[in-house]
């Protein structure tokens, strides 16, 4: 299914070696690949820091999660790191529980 | 605790089992274990310099008890708490003798244990060297298409995956690619891949698995030699004969010593003949993937002959698949 029609928007700073994405709305399989590639564009682009901020983010699945570590990756290949800011109460909770808020820095 | 590579297993169905036995003067004992596919897999990992970690569900009071086990015998779980319990099984007696007196299935995953367990897989796959996809003897615990998105999204992360499937869940992980496929002809023959066990048959086999997905396979064949197509070449491999005391396991094993394989940078048949031995000398006791890793290293050494039987096989189909060997 394309990920035009599932629901999210992203809103992308970038300069330099830092970059933000504020992320809107729902990131599940429908979404997911246009997070993926932002996240790797902004690294090819030469961002090593991307903080995301998912106050905003009504509701993450697995599918948003493989975005989360792809992006991770993608940046810790380069040098970088990955840090998610203003989670949910159910987002603080599921990178908890998956054991992600230990793969990258999670900012209240 | 070993200190070696990080390999990550899959192990949706975690079980406790409860052993009764007698001693040598014949009174009764009980001895509780934690076991199923992955737990046995991960035992022989760590025996052979790996740190594996067990990513699973865990519910209820088998999976309570399970998981202290593991925890005693310092196993790193990447735990799930899920709201059903595992299975459990209740046996009496040793070997051959072996009876199971009750038997409990685990429930389904909800959507939500489903997603916790899938997102603790990529965690603690993030930053490993190895993969091992088990499966799930239940197939209501969990859809078969977890298996396909769990060897796509880990393949996207770059890390090889080594599968010991079978059914719709071999099949799902095929559509997306896996680097290392072990399967038995016993089970190639049950999911229709085979009409009979033999050698031609399962040397076709190595060719049409690599067409549907795996990147390199390992199939064993009970006390026929194991036959392997990894890399640009195909292989007969035959190990030692062995007393076999505990006859189960044996393929978990040689999944465990694929995975060390390829976490530890070992070349092709260095790692098959570390395979191989894993699962002969497996059967030569009790404790199910508790063999020494010194042992098995020294048997791969001196007691498998291994033979190239084919030079320069089809190259696998998929382009998704992992590499051959190393992380």
């Amino acid at each position: 299914m394309p990920d035009e029609l599932g629901p999210i928007e992203l809103t992308v700073a970038h300069s330099d070696a830092v970059a933000s994405v504020k992320v809107r709305g729902e990131v599940d399989i429908h979404t997911c690949g246009e997070l993926e590639r932002t996240l790797t564009e902004l690294a090819e682009l030469g961002a090593r820091t991307i903080t995301i901020d998912v106050s905003q983010v009504a509701f993450i699945d697995s599918s948003g999660l493989r975005a989360l570590v792809v992006g991770h990756k993608v940046l810790q290949d380069q040098g970088g790191s990955l840090v998610i800011s203003n989670p949910s109460a159910s987002t603080a909770r599921l990178l908890e529980v998956t054991g992600l808020d230990g793969l990258f820095e999670v900012e209240a | 605790m070993a200190n070696g590579p990080r390999v990550v297993v899959f192990t949706p169905t975690p079980v406790l089992t409860v052993s009764i036995e007698r001693d040598t003067t014949g009174a009764e004992e009980v001895h509780l274990h934690a076991g199923g596919q992955g737990v046995w897999v991960a035992r022989m990992l760590r025996s052979l310099g790996c740190e594996p970690i067990v990513c699973g569900p865990f519910g209820g009071e088998p999976g309570a008890v399970a998981r202290s086990i593991l925890d005693r015998d310092g196993v790193v779980l990447a735990a799930v708490e899920v709201a059903r319990p595992n299975a459990a099984n209740v046996e009496e007696g040793a070997s051959e003798q072996r009876r199971s007196i009750v038997h409990t299935e685990p429930g389904p995953l909800d959507r939500h244990e489903l997603d916790d367990l899938y997102g603790v897989a990529l965690s603690a796959a993030a930053d490993a060297a190895a993969v091992v996809l088990t499966g799930s003897v239940w197939p209501h615990v969990l859809p078969a298409e977890t298996f396909g998105r769990l060897a796509s999204d880990l393949g996207a992360l770059g890390v090889p995956v080594v599968a010991d499937l079978s059914g719709d869940q071999l099949r799902d992980a095929l559509d997306h690619g896996v680097a290392v496929l072990k399967i038995s002809d016993e089970e190639l023959e049950r999911d229709g891949l085979i009409v009979r066990r033999g050698e031609a048959e399962a040397r076709q086999a190595l060719h049409d698995l690599r067409e549907r997905g795996a990147r390199d396979v390992v199939i064993s064949r009970a006390h026929e030699p194991v036959l392997a197509a990894v890399g640009g070449r195909a292989y007969r491999l035959d190990g030692p004969s062995l007393e076999v005391v505990e006859a189960r396991g044996s393929g978990d094993s040689m999944t465990a010593a694929i995975a060390a394989g390829i976490a530890l940078g070992l070349d092709a048949e260095v790692m098959l003949r570390l395979a191989v031995a894993a699962g002969a000398v497996n059967v030569t006791r009790h404790g199910l993937g508790g063999a020494d890793g010194d042992v098995v290293r020294r048997l791969a050494e001196t007691s498998v002959r291994i033979e190239v039987i084919e030079d320069g096989p089809s190259e696998p189909r998929s382009s998704r698949s992992r590499p051959s060997a190393g992380p």
